[in-house]
């Protein structure tokens, strides 16, 4: 049976379920670590194909993030139009000045593609971490981490809420929608006072969701700040978790220490 | 704002959690003036008014603005000073329609409901 995380359902056979979720975020800051060390080309382009190789092994279906491509397309187009007309990358040869001082050299381009490297592997890792793992192991190693419970819960309930919040937009634009009213009509300002109609009773029913919420812990004597309190589920480290951990680290430490040296 | 940029895929954890104090100081400034000012949320009367507008509309946008746009600057996001300038300014302008049209109203409307809530308790902060 296909496995649920926090952002879709993926086979059961995916590597990266085998892994608890410490060492999965060990994972995502060694490779956006990575990404951030050194600006150049061939290097980001080596760690976003790392990224894009960890979210292939880690089987997440990737027709489920095609429409976060559109915004990868985007994202390209719009930097390499900044860069165009904003930047000053010192270069052998100077293509065209613009009137405001900045210019476009060969290298101009050649930052622009690593920045929008650096930016897909970050993305592509965070990915990686939500598409494997579900929102009850993210409060785990939050509070495996020490954190303290108070934010875990919050936490919890914040990631938790994410769904029922977009349930409730949902529910009420179809409202709307089966009454004929059509928001998106008009120009932007119009576009954006329609939707106070729909924000006003998103409000009111997330604060009816938030007193069931209170009332629901306080009945069952709820406190945030007990001592002592112990946990149902535990995370367990394999040799496989260390190695991870391990290989995380190494990896991180063997690109910042060449940097350094030549 | 770090669940949901992280969320729809706009930016990575450990960049979230750097740029999600910007988003901490949109709703702190305001707060922050509203308090100073004892000024109503309901915005009845002149001094309500003026809070907002500096608070509410102004310096919530301000400050997260800069932040933000500097760390852009420095992973890279933004090629150069020029950049920032225009980045700082695009959001403001774009906060500032977005506030005045969707926050003035919510504020005028949402405000006395929330105050019968129960959970409501007034002067609980500071």
């Amino acid at each position: 049976m296909a496995a649920r995380s926090f952002l879709f359902y993926i086979p059961p056979t995916s590597p990266f379920l085998k892994l608890n979720p410490l060492s999965k975020i060990s994972i995502v800051f060694a490779v956006s670590i990575l990404a951030l060390v050194k600006l150049k080309l061939e290097f980001n382009l080596i760690v976003m194909l790392i990224s894009l190789f960890l979210l292939l092994i880690a089987r997440v279906p990737l027709k489920e993030i095609k429409s976060l491509l559109y915004g990868f397309a985007f994202m390209v187009t719009f930097l390499m139009i900044m860069y165009s007309l904003l930047s000053r990358i010192p270069g052998e040869r100077i293509y065209l000045t613009l009137p405001w001082g900045t210019f476009i050299t060969e290298n101009t381009f050649k930052q622009a593609a690593a920045v929008a490297f650096r930016m897909l592997s970050l993305i592509f890792t965070a990915l990686l971490f939500l598409s494997t793992t579900s929102d009850k192991d993210i409060i785990l190693a939050l509070q495996s981490l020490k954190f303290p419970y108070s934010i875990c819960f919050m936490v919890s309930l914040a990631i938790r809420s994410i769904s029922m919040f977009a349930d409730d937009w949902k529910t009420i634009l179809d409202a709307y929608w089966s009454k004929g009213v059509d928001l998106n009509a008009g120009n932007i300002i119009v576009r954006l006072r329609n939707y106070v109609k729909v924000i006003i009773p998103l409000i009111m029913l997330t604060l009816n969701k938030i007193r069931e919420i209170d009332f629901a812990a306080e009945s069952r004597g709820f406190k945030i700040g007990l001592r002592g309190r112990t946990r149902f589920e535990e995370i367990h480290w394999s040799t496989i978790d260390y190695l991870t951990v391990a290989t995380s680290i190494i990896s991180v430490l063997i690109p910042i220490l060449y940097f350094r040296l030549f | 704002m770090l669940i949901a940029g992280v969320y729809a895929g706009w930016f990575p954890l450990p960049l979230g959690i750097v740029l999600s104090i910007s988003d901490f100081l949109a709703a702190f400034m305001p707060y922050l003036i509203f308090k100073l000012m004892k000024a109503d949320p309901e915005l009845k009367t002149r001094k309500d008014w003026i809070a907002y507008i500096i608070g509410g509309i102004i310096l919530s946008s301000l400050p997260g603005s800069l932040y933000y746009n500097y760390i852009n600057l420095l992973i890279g996001w933004l090629p150069s000073w020029e950049a920032f300038w225009v980045g700082v300014a695009a959001w403001n302008i774009g906060n500032y329609i977005v506030v005045a049209v969707i926050a003035t109203p919510l504020l005028k409307i949402v405000t006395k409901h929330i105050k019968r809530y129960g959970l409501y308790v007034e002067n609980w902060i500071f």
